[in-house]
């Protein structure tokens, strides 16, 4: 049996399922976004490169705007 | 590029942000003084201490994916470091100027002490072979010993045969003194030689009568001048006796 031949109720439980996750993960971003942005430490994320992809408000606070950090993602 | 930032370099901050990289493990960097104006591609900014640290992060699969890094600022407690460490090496450098100040003024005075020493008991030759040794001052156990240890040189240098100890300069001689005087005599005696100590006073003869100081076993004299007769007609008569000795 596919995909095709789930019932509609077994689709919406699919469907509500992942949307509760992407919830969880909105809620997340937003408890990350508040701790990173809100706290006085400076806070630089570099990729697996090594390249400069995010600063918080506390690393601008040094002096240094994001834009001449990071680069464009 | 973390990887490569030139300024993380000195401190081993840059090989820390490596290893953190290649192992995937969080990693805490040496404390540094940043200047971002130095980073490629940023004007802005201003240096200050900071100490870091550096955690990386992986997917599923364990690779790395990015890495967050942390800085904290350290610029008030490096800068009373700093200046604590300025003022204990300007207090160091200052107790070394003045110690070395001071040792110099040690070195001065032991050298003038001597040259003091040394002057207090000059020993002159008055004839062949009869030497004098005028003290001034008071004649405690140091410079009893310079006296003896002046003496003991100048009779072996000179050749000596008999000695003047002129006492006319010192105020007191009590039963120290006089036992200091007896030892340089005693000493004297042992490489042969006969002392008189001339010029002591008639206040000085009682002071000694009354310490009971027994003198009888020195020659005595009262003047330098007396003292030297006595010589000359010693050393005459040991001439006459080592030529009647010679011909008989």
């Amino acid at each position: 049996m596919g995909a095709d031949d789930k019932s509609h109720e077994e689709l919406v439980r699919e469907v509500e399922a992942l949307r509760r996750q992407v919830d969880a993960l909105k809620v997340a971003a937003r408890r990350y976004q508040a701790m990173v942005g809100n706290t006085a430490l400076s806070v630089q994320v570099c990729d697996a490169a090594g390249r400069v992809v995010e600063v918080n408000q506390g690393f601008e606070s040094c002096g240094s705007s994001a834009s001449t950090w990071c680069v464009a993602t | 590029m973390i990887l490569d930032d030139l300024q993380l370099e000195p401190s081993g901050s840059l090989a820390g942000v490596r290893r953190a990289y290649a192992t995937g493990e969080a990693t805490r960097l040496p404390a540094i003084r940043y200047d971002p104006r130095h980073t490629e591609g940023v004007s802005a900014g201003s240096a200050g201490w900071v100490a870091s640290s550096i955690y990386p992060v992986k997917d599923e699969e364990g690779r790395l994916v990015e890495a967050v890094v942390m800085h904290y600022e350290i610029g008030e407690l490096a800068r009373s470091e700093e200046e604590l460490r300025a003022q204990n090496e300007a207090l160091e450098a200052a107790v070394a100027e003045r110690t070395a100040e001071l040792s110099e003024h040690i070195r001065l005075l032991h050298a003038q002490q001597q040259a003091i020493r040394e002057l207090s008991t000059p020993v002159i030759r008055l004839w062949e072979g009869i030497l004098a040794l005028p003290l001034i001052g008071v004649i405690d156990a140091d410079r009893a010993a310079q006296i003896m240890e002046n003496l003991l040189a100048a009779i072996v240098e000179q050749r000596a045969s008999q000695v003047l100890l002129d006492v006319t300069g010192v105020p007191v001689i009590d039963t120290a003194a006089a036992s200091h005087l007896f030892e340089t005599v005693g000493a004297a005696r042992l490489l042969g030689v006969h002392c008189i100590v001339v010029g002591i006073s008639p206040k000085m003869a009682q002071t000694l009568v009354a310490l009971d100081v027994d003198f009888t076993r020195v020659t005595t004299a009262p003047s330098l001048q007396e003292g030297l007769r006595l010589a000359l007609a010693r050393r005459a008569a040991g001439s006459a006796g080592s030529r009647a000795q010679a011909q008989g």
